[in-house]
């Protein structure tokens, strides 16, 4: 059995502390460990985003990052999301155009988008397209999701 | 509750109800759950050359018994197999 490694974080503006194996994922870590199994497991390769979550300000797949590489740093994950009270704007948007079904990306989503806001405030469409490249959807398709953030940005999106 | 046109139903645009819990990380999958004495499984698709090539078999049958605690003892170690055995331990 590999050593573990105590690892101190913070997750949602949380102290956390957590054991991880060297090899755990982030991704593991915050569902296994943590019991934060908002984040989803989608591809577990980077690929459709279902684990997104900001790390020190910057959006990473959880699932490429190790769970020792989170030492002193800030972790948000959609739990972090919403505030104290009723809902961020993204997600209140998001139920507003209908921009999920099943509902496992959309965690993805609702991060990416987060970061996007963050960073850009007011984004054009070709904008948000591309900050959500890296977050598939199976079900609902991007169009909804792309009013919605728009939307929740204020740059005015019809609802169809 | 009635609406403009008159119908209650066609027309509106209700939220959907596993919304929220979905859009906050909250909603429970079924991967989501962890249960005392959780058996995990994973497909291992039985492939050309399993049956001669005798030292992987063997370790995948030591791991499905400390698993498992059931002992496979002929090839392929299907699902249904292992299934079977777990039912006639029981």
């Amino acid at each position: 059995v590999p050593k573990k490694i105590h690892v101190r974080a913070t997750v949602n503006g949380r102290p956390a502390d957590f054991l991880c194996e060297p090899r755990q994922s982030l991704l593991e870590v915050l569902r296994d460990e943590l019991r934060l199994t908002g984040s989803k497991e989608g591809c577990n390769n980077g690929n459709c985003g279902a684990c997104n979550v900001i790390l020190d300000g910057r959006l990473v797949n959880s699932c490429l990052v190790l769970g020792a590489e989170v030492q002193g740093k800030s972790v948000t994950t959609i739990e972090g999301v919403a505030p104290a009270q009723g809902l961020h704007p993204l997600q209140q948007k998001f139920l507003e155009h209908a921009a999920l079904q099943c509902g496992i990306c959309t965690p993805g989503f609702i991060v990416a988008a987060k970061a996007l806001l963050e960073a850009h405030p007011r984004p054009g469409e070709g904008q948000v397209r591309h900050w959500l490249a890296g977050n598939l959807c199976r079900c609902t398709g991007y169009d909804k999701i792309i009013r919605a953030v728009l939307d929740a940005a204020g740059m005015g999106a019809e609802r169809t | 509750m009635t609406t403009t046109n008159g119908f209650r139903v066609i027309g509106t645009r209700p939220i959907r109800h596993d919304g929220i819990d979905k859009v906050t990380g909250r909603a429970v999958y079924g991967a989501d759950v962890q249960m005392a004495g959780l058996l995990h499984g994973r497909a291992l698709r039985r492939g050309v050359g399993e049956v001669p090539i005798v030292p992987p078999p063997a370790a995948l049958a030591n791991a499905i018994y400390r698993a498992a605690g059931v002992r496979m003892d002929e090839l392929p170690m299907s699902p249904g197999r292992v299934t079977a055995k777990l039912l006639a331990k029981k």
